[in-house]
């Protein structure tokens, strides 16, 4: 029975930092990731600090230790207390883990869950690895949003960052509202009914805006081309991805590049959130702009 | 239908799950609970990586072996090898053990894996798109009874249209049932009675011989609550007996059909048969370790029990021991402190508010039952809205008077005792 999904090639961490894993494990990882990223063996906290301070797109990957007294827990609370949003990838070991240490390690937050009880395979660790990128690329764009709701004198309202937290995770695909619903545990229905309850904007648009915040978020990266990101967030072409910025911000990509494409898109969708019926709030179902641009025109 | 929307929102991915979970399972005394629990998670993360249905890890499902013993099978019309049936096991387990959220993690990779309903293509297409559809639909029913348990009786209820909605036409399998069940089980929640009664029993005469035991012993179990709803006791009794013979000894189901015939035989006026099959439930509840909820309903029908006790002529009042009486007061008062689920809580919010009253203290009374009755508006329980109101009105006559100490009538004469009280007295 072909009960299967299409493997998405998401991007993947630049450093892996491998801490207190045995080498043979450590060589699984280096292959999985081939030359995709770079895997950085530490055997304590502070060689781990140094190289957390120094990278960005890092991902730790840390072994289930059941000895409570040894070292790693110590070094780990304290590193995890300084560096509380660096994605982490929790794995089991036979021999050595148990699964109340997976629980205690859970308490400092984990982003995947491994089991190399049967052995690790390259696909698990890559599909681990993608989730811990888009789980830190979601935590780098809510900071964004939520600074600018709080210059704005207002807080990001708690349900709508859970949904676009969410959202955020699984916005490099086509994101349909039943898709939200479903990371939110609720029937489509139901959660149409929680955003028009709570006065946020429906699960369709909050699912378009995480679509955007991410497109902005590599807008602003140097050196992206508009093609290469349109294809990253698995838009069919560039001019999808083109109309959908057109309509939520009334901008050519060009334009928000120009004007800074997080900022813009962070001030718009608090203007959706807080004044909906403010004049110039792109809305749903207003007809797309049309922006006279070269099917192969970079935003850089 | 109601406007109200709920407030529940469960976790997205088991990570996120164990995350959250992570403090309060650590401090929690129940050791092998945790490791089941952790072990669920990670086959949970194991499956939201998976790009093809494949089995779980077969070193972890061996750790869950016994656990996995305990749940009652759900699907008999599945076949036994299909790989979604272990999944589907897993996540029954997660809602067993009092985890609702990390069942829904489950469900939803399964569901992605299942890839949307395409309504361009239907069930009836061919088998394998049939037996698509039916998982898909196992899958939606399964969030629905989540949501029922929940107190998202509206979602509950889209949950299992939806279901019904994939499976079209297709004849009656295991999702259908569900599906059904689910509708009749919503019904219940918000105290449509007839319609219960009414659904109940066509489907025990149309669809009988489709039924798993655990889901015959569900409709006769919901017929029995709306037959109970009539004070028509005995049928409510016999139907509450005939689900239990549909289950095995080791069922942990069991303890919930002896809350409700205790129940049954409290309203009915035989207390001596109600304490009998409350202390059961709750012995039978630890034994065979059933849902917390199971063991809170216990609590709550003792305690009730031992008020209308109270309540009842000086003579049985007096029979009962002092400590006894402060037992059941005790265990109402730490059940309140628990996480209860809000049909639960009202329930033991109504019995405190009762309990307050036979001791006059009209405050603390009118304080319980104002919780209750925001609890009952918020989650539509019609039932319970109706009783709060009545107890509320009651509070509001002049003074209060000693009306509530009314001595019950019991209906219960020694010699004239049915054999279905009989058998519930004689559980202890």
């Amino acid at each position: 029975m072909p009960l299967t999904r299409t493997a998405l090639r998401l991007p993947l961490p630049a450093t892996l930092v491998a801490w207190a894993l045995p080498e043979p494990v450590v060589s699984v990882l280096r292959e999985a990731v081939a030359r995709e990223a770079r895997v950085a063996l530490v055997r304590n906290g502070a060689d781990a600090q140094e190289i957390l301070r120094s990278g960005s797109s890092l991902c730790m990957i840390v072994p289930v230790l059941r000895d409570r007294f040894d070292p790693f827990w110590t070094d780990y609370t304290v590193l995890r207390e300084r560096f509380p949003n660096i994605p982490v990838i929790a794995v089991a070991m036979p021999g050595v883990s148990s699964m109340q240490a997976a629980v205690r390690l859970s308490q400092l937050g984990v982003s995947d869950l491994l089991d190399a009880n049967d052995g690790l395979r390259a696909e698990d660790i890559r599909a681990s690895l993608s989730k811990a990128f888009s789980d830190a690329t979601a935590q780098r764009i809510l900071t964004a949003v939520e600074h600018e709701f709080s210059l704005r004198g207002s807080g990001c309202p708690a349900d709508l960052t859970t949904m676009l937290k969410r959202a955020l995770r699984h916005a490099h695909t086509h994101l349909p509202a039943s898709k939200v619903a479903a990371l939110m545990q609720m029937h489509e229905r139901t959660l149409r009914k929680f955003c028009e309850a709570r006065q946020l904007p429906s699960p369709q648009l909050i699912a378009g805006w995480a679509r955007l915040l991410l497109s902005a978020l590599y807008i602003d990266e140097r050196g992206r081309t508009f093609a290469s990101i349109a294809d990253v967030l698995g838009y069919p072409t560039p001019g999808a991805l083109r109309k959908q910025i057109v309509r939520y911000t009334a901008r050519s990509p060009k334009q928000l590049r120009q004007e800074g494409a997080m900022s813009i898109v962070a001030q718009l969708l608090h203007q959706q959130v807080m004044h909906p019926d403010a004049p110039h709030t792109p809305l749903q179902d207003e007809r797309p702009r049309l922006v006279l641009l070269k099917s192969n025109e970079g935003v850089a | 239908m109601t406007s109200r929307t709920p407030t529940r929102i469960g976790a997205s991915s088991a990570s996120e799950w164990i995350s959250a979970a992570a403090a309060p399972l650590s401090s929690g005394s129940d050791t092998h609970r945790t490791e089941q629990l952790a072990t669920l998670a990670f086959l949970a993360a194991s499956l939201e990586r998976q790009s093809t249905l494949t089995a779980p890890s077969a070193t972890l499902l061996a750790t869950l072996h016994d656990a996995l013993a305990r749940v009652p099978a759900q699907l008999v019309h599945l076949p036994p090898t299909h790989a979604a049936q272990p999944w589907l096991h897993l996540s029954s387990l997660a809602e067993f053990l009092g985890e609702p959220s990390l069942a829904g993690v489950i469900l939803n990779a399964l569901a992605a894996l299942l890839g949307e309903h395409d309504s361009a293509r239907d069930p009836l297409d061919g088998a394998e798109e049939a037996v698509r559809c039916e998982v898909l639909a196992l899958c939606w029913t399964r969030r629905g009874r989540i949501a029922r348990v929940a107190g998202s009786l509206d979602d509950a209820q889209a949950c299992f249209e939806e279901a019904l909605t994939l499976i079209g036409g297709a004849p009656w399998r295991d999702a259908r049932l569900a599906a059904e069940l689910g509708l009749i089980n919503v019904a219940v929640a918000r105290g449509n009675y007839p319609l219960v009664e009414q659904q109940c029993s066509a489907l025990l005469a149309g669809a009988a011989g489709f039924l798993a035991p655990v889901h015959m012993a569900a409709t006769y179990q919901m017929r029995a609550i709306a037959r109970r709803k009539r004070q028509n006791w005995l049928d409510a009794l016999l139907d509450s007996w005939s689900a239990y013979d549909q289950l095995g000894h080791a069922s942990a189901y069991r303890a919930e059909l002896v809350v409700s015939m205790a129940e049954t035989a409290l309203e009915a006026g035989d207390l001596f048969a109600a304490a009998a099959g409350f202390n059961n439930a709750q012995q039978e509840a630890l034994a065979t370790g059933a849902q917390f909820r199971v063991q809170a309903a216990a609590i709550t029908g003792r305690a009730r029990t031992i008020n209308s006790c109270l309540l009842a002529d000086a003579a049985r009042a007096q029979a009962i021991p002092a400590d006894e009486v402060e037992s059941a007061r005790q265990s109402l008062v730490a059940l309140l402190d628990a996480p209860l689920a809000p049909r639960e809580r009202v329930y033991a919010l109504v019995t405190m508010a009762e309990w307050h009253l036979r001791e006059q203290d009209i405050p603390g009374a009118r304080a319980v039952l104002t919780e209750a009755s925001t609890l009952a508006v918020a989650h539509s329980y019609f039932d319970y809205q109706f009783r709060t109101d009545t107890l509320l009105a009651r509070l509001s006559v002049a003074d209060a008077p000693h009306a509530s100490a009314t001595p019950r009538a019991s209906v219960w004469q020694e010699h004239e005792r049915h054999p279905a009280l009989v058998r519930l007295a004689e559980l202890v």
